[in-house]
């Protein structure tokens, strides 16, 4: 069997549920972490994009508001919670386009800032991309698949 | 003293009355007198003439009114020569009688009048000397009349009166020949008042070396002060401080109180020195067997050498000095040990701050240290947990139960590395400094209303109802650590989300006695009876947790349990196995609350009662 080394190896998955019409932007960045909820919300029937820093997913967002966007917080350029800062400077409305931080720090300084600019802090180790999906379907007010057995 | 005098007639006990009434009065006032600060010797001398003429007045002025009164003439009397051994007589008399009465000499006026008598008679004796001598030597015919009495009487006074003269005209004189001799008294006076004056050691110094070289005119005197064989303190008046070196052939002085004069020494190494330093005299000062110091003397100014009165007056003072000087070199070491103790107490609290303070910058290192750690350690358990799921999720392709199997085993070592991560930054928060409850007023149905709305998409992704019931009136404010009760809730709301698979999730604010509770009922999988009793105990976890929420550290009931009851509340729990579980907490209001309820500003989505509800 071919060693796999780069995700780029595997098949690219095929969506398995219709485009529901949503679109998500990613930011992390690590490849290996991306691409597994790249792979998992675009199953699910999300548009995703990825952006793997900060001052991208800042212009990307930007020029083209997502319905959601998962932020990193460590990431070159700019972190999450500066894109977020950012954004809210600029008047962002985020009622129309909600943010979730997804992040592995345990840092307070962090959760308090999250919880002061109002966005869920989620720690990437304690869930799934399943449960990942089935947060962000709640976010969005979208049904998702069953619970898992 | 005329013999003309006139007089009451043809009473005599009544005039010796009389004279008895003024005898005594006179002693009295005399005395009275002397107590106005005359000076102590001219006091005495003055008294004692004073009664010696009332006495001799009084006599004769008894015997004359006598005489008359029975006998109407005077001239009876014979001569004042004569009349004046009559009054030998009757005084001698007098002098006995009072000797048998007054014999223990206690009573002042006892004594006053004895003297007095004495005086008198040795005075009448004088005048009656001399008047012999006059009369039969020189043939001269004196005491005609009653005023050669006065003048003898004046002559004996002066005679009395030459001691205090001579000691007028020495003091005059002494600044140009130095040849005061000292009232030893005044010197032994004057060092005890100085030793009973302080206990300053440098102060006591002084005033003992100033005493002795005023009074005895010294050129130098110096003191040395020893403690455990070394030098201790050095003091000196007159002259400079000595170098150490001399003063070491001192030390074979022997140990008693004697001075050494200079002069009475033999030949020895310890009178050359005293002769090469010019010192008169050593006296070593012990106190209680233990060698208290030295005290050095230099010649008299005036260049005479020590007296057998200046070494007897030094033997005298050296043990009272002795004593001061041991006592005033205790508090002095006392007091030096104290500046000493204050000192190194300054230095250890600063060491102690400094110590303190690298502590609170190893725990901040430690601290990031494990930040960083635990968000290393993270990622790739991110990467392993996710690909892991999403297979067994059959996302990549279907799974035989095997492979799910084996996957699900794969899983489940991440996610215990998962928690066992969690439980090491638990565990190292939870040391001491992190536990500190810092209380403040908060409104607990905001509290509890934020972190509600906080879990809500938590809720919604398991397709749970979360319920929040606030109470029908707004509650005064509670005092609390905010942040440590916000983590307490979090973790109870959190985890009747997790553990419960459908359902509702209620979470109930309300007010009781004194009291103001929060309750978190959820229909979740329950906790079995086995595990109720150690469910809040360190790193427990029930049996059917596991399944629910493999990364759960057994940590967030124990933590929840220590914030409540450290702030003094109370943790609530019930549960059914299967059926559901309530989880909470009662917080006392303080005794400083008002039981009917504070105006506070009604917010608007306390007011009605608010349900928040999201339904997937």
């Amino acid at each position: 069997m071919p060693r796999i080394t780069q995700p780029s190896d595997l098949p690219q998955p095929g969506a398995a549920l219709p485009p529901n019409g949503k679109t998500v932007l990613i930011a992390e960045d690590d490849p290996f972490i991306a691409r597994m909820y790249e792979a998992k919300l675009k199953a699910a029937g999300y548009n995703v994009t990825l952006k793997n820093n900060g001052r991208d997913a800042y212009q990307a967002v930007k020029a083209a508001p997502p319905d959601l966007m998962m932020l990193d917080i460590s990431m070159p350029e700019m972190t999450g919670l500066e894109v977020i800062g950012a954004l809210r400077g600029d008047g962002y409305d985020f009622s129309a386009s909600a943010a979730m931080i997804l992040t592995n720090s345990s840092s307070e300084q962090h959760q308090q800032l999250a919880k002061s600019y109002g966005v869920d802090y989620l720690i990437k180790a304690e869930l799934t991309p399943r449960d990942v999906l089935e947060r962000i379907n709640a976010k969005l007010g979208l049904s998702g698949p069953e619970p898992a057995a | 003293m005329s013999p003309e005098m006139a007089l009451p007639a043809d009473n005599p006990t009544i005039l010796y009355v009389l004279d008895a009434g003024i005898l005594v009065l006179g002693v009295g006032t005399l005395i009275y007198l002397r107590r106005i600060a005359l000076g102590e010797r001219l006091g005495k001398v003055l008294t004692l003439i004073g009664l010696g003429i009332v006495a001799i007045a009084l006599n004769h002025f008894a015997d004359t009114a006598y005489v008359r009164s029975h006998f109407g003439d005077v001239s009876l009397l014979g001569t004042p020569a004569s009349h004046l051994i009559h009054h030998l007589g009757n005084l001698f008399g007098f002098i006995l009688i009072f000797l048998g009465y007054f014999r223990a000499s206690r009573s002042l006026v006892g004594r006053s009048v004895v003297y007095a008598l004495l005086l008198g008679w040795l005075g009448a004796a004088y005048l009656a000397g001399y008047v012999f001598i006059t009369r039969n030597f020189f043939h001269l015919e004196t005491l005609h009349n009653d005023h050669e009495i006065w003048l003898g009487l004046l002559t004996l006074g002066l005679i009395l009166a030459v001691q205090p003269l001579k000691r007028l005209l020495v003091r005059l004189t002494d600044r140009l020949f130095f040849q005061y001799t000292y009232n030893t008294e005044s010197l032994l006076a004057a060092l005890s008042r100085a030793g009973a004056s302080t206990f300053q050691l440098d102060r006591l110094m002084d005033l003992i070396l100033k005493a002795l070289s005023d009074h005895m005119r010294l050129t130098k005197a110096e003191f040395v002060v020893i403690d455990e064989g070394k030098v201790y303190a050095t003091r000196a008046y007159g002259a400079a401080a000595r170098p150490e070196a001399d003063l070491a052939r001192f030390d074979q002085l022997p140990m008693q109180s004697k001075p050494l004069v200079v002069n009475q020494l033999e030949d020895s190494a310890v009178r050359q020195t005293m002769e090469r330093i010019g010192v008169a005299a050593v006296a070593p000062l012990v106190a209680g067997h233990e060698l208290a110091g030295f005290l050095l003397l230099g010649g008299k100014k005036s260049e005479e050498i020590l007296t057998e009165q200046d070494v007897r007056v030094i033997n005298i003072a050296v043990p009272e000095i002795a004593v001061a000087v041991a006592n005033a070199k205790a508090v002095d070491k006392i007091e030096r040990f104290n500046a000493t103790l204050q000192q190194e107490v300054q230095r250890a609290t600063a060491d102690l701050q400094a110590a303190n303070r690298n502590l609170k910058a190893l725990d901040k290192t430690k601290d990031e240290f494990l930040s960083m750690a635990s968000h290393q350690l993270r990622t790739p358990l991110t990467t392993i947990k996710g690909y892991l799921s999403m297979m067994a999720e059959g996302d990549v392709g279907a799974v035989n139960a095997q492979q799910k199997e084996f996957l699900d085993y794969a899983l489940g070592g991440a996610e215990r590395m998962v928690g066992l991560i969690a439980d090491l930054l638990n565990v190292s928060r939870m040391s001491a400094g992190r536990f500190l409850i810092e209380k403040r007023p908060v409104d607990l149905v905001e509290i509890v209303a934020d972190e509600v709305q906080q879990l809500s998409t938590h809720a919604a992704a398991k397709q749970l109802k979360l319920v929040f019931q606030p109470p029908d009136r707004p509650l005064p404010p509670v005092e609390l650590d905010e942040g440590k009760t916000r983590q307490v809730i979090m973790n109870f709301i959190d985890n009747a989300i997790y553990y419960t698979r459908q359902g509702s999730v209620t979470v109930r604010v309300e007010a009781g006695p004194g009291v103001e509770r929060l309750l978190v009922t959820d229909t979740g999988i329950g906790v079995p009876l086995a595990a109720h009793k150690n469910l809040f105990t360190k790193f427990f976890r029930a049996d059917n947790a596991q399944a629910a929420r493999p990364d759960g550290t057994g940590l967030g009931l124990y933590m929840a349990k220590r914030v409540v009851e450290d702030q003094g509340g109370r943790i609530i729990f019930d549960s059914t196995e299967g059926q559901g579980s309530t989880f909470g907490f009662e917080m006392p209001l303080g005794p400083a609350q008002p039981k009917n309820q504070s105006p506070e500003p009604t917010r608007p989505e306390a007011a009605a009662s608010k349900a928040v509800e999201l339904k997937a």
